[in-house]
């Protein structure tokens, strides 16, 4: 049986993705029975959610993305014909 | 725009065709879709203003010049991303600033007995980190972070990018990454925990 400890830290550093078969059933036969360590994924997933929705709102300024484009298709276009 | 397909670990081989022949329609279309990605990777990186816009210009033109060279084994956008943290790399070399020393590694054990159990329960947040104040708590959380801890935390879960590919951009194993992702998430748990942000009673047993 996974303590709760070894399932927080596998959910966490996701090295449940390479587990051993054995291991997953018994991660999943875990979060079945353990309400805290569904909360506690339910707070990763969250985590991951918020991130999204925070970076989104970094989005470059539109002048500059077209100015850098623009560098980029020059330098494109001079690496095709030189 | 939409995300190219979530989890297709490829590139179109059309697309490598065109790319490596460094067909200038397709290099801008590429420049033009990860600009934003690349941004929002040199921030989570750690850096900002000038230094973020620079480096994702650098990391494009890069990419222009060594186009015939892709071998489209991972997405372009990975390889992208590898570019770019190259680039950040080679800059902090000049100003290398060590990762703080922490202890998100004893916080987690600190929250669990001999056997392994909850010893502080995570508290089950009543919504999702969506209220303005729980934005702002996280933001700060996530500047609390060390910068490679917050750049793997990014990839994965912002960018979404796979588990190997965030490997091969931050050059680092399976295993490592793994302690990368452990960390981050924990530390910024425990960081919104300690702002009250993670809800309120955990009403247990």
């Amino acid at each position: 049986m996974l303590s709760c400890r070894e399932v927080a830290g596998m959910l966490a550093s996701e090295r449940w993705r390479d587990a051993p078969p054995g291991r997953r059933v018994g991660l999943v036969l875990h979060l079945a029975m353990c309400r805290h360590c569904r909360a506690y994924r339910r707070a990763l997933r969250r985590l991951g959610r918020g991130a999204r929705r925070l970076y989104r709102t970094v989005a470059p300024d539109p002048a500059w993305s077209e100015r850098v484009l623009g560098v980029v298709r020059q330098a494109a276009e001079q690496g095709r014909t030189g | 725009m939409a995300s190219s397909s979530g989890d297709a670990l490829r590139e179109p081989r059309q697309r490598i065709a065109s790319i490596r022949r460094r067909d200038a329609g397709t290099l801008e279309a590429v420049a033009r879709e990860n600009i934003e990605p690349l941004l929002r990777g040199a921030r989570a990186a750690g850096l900002v203003g000038d230094d973020a816009h620079d480096v994702v210009q650098e990391t494009l033109l890069v990419f222009v010049e060594k186009a015939d060279r892709f071998d489209g084994r991972a997405r372009v956008r990975t390889w992208l991303f590898g570019i770019l943290f190259n680039k950040i790399s080679e800059r902090r070399r000049a100003s290398a600033r060590e990762e703080a020393v922490d202890d998100i590694e004893s916080v987690f054990n600190a929250r669990f007995d001999a056997a392994g159990q909850w010893l502080r329960r995570p508290r089950s947040p009543d919504a999702d980190l969506a209220a303005r104040e729980a934005m702002t708590a996280l933001e700060e959380c996530l500047d609390g972070l060390p910068a490679r801890r917050r750049t793997a935390f990014v990839l994965r879960e912002v960018e979404q990018l796979d588990v190997q590919g965030v490997c091969n951009i931050l050059q680092v194993s399976r295993n490592n990454l793994g302690v990368l992702l452990f960390r981050a998430r924990n530390a910024l748990r425990e960081c919104l925990e300690s702002k009250g942000i993670e809800g309120s009673a955990d009403a247990v047993v």
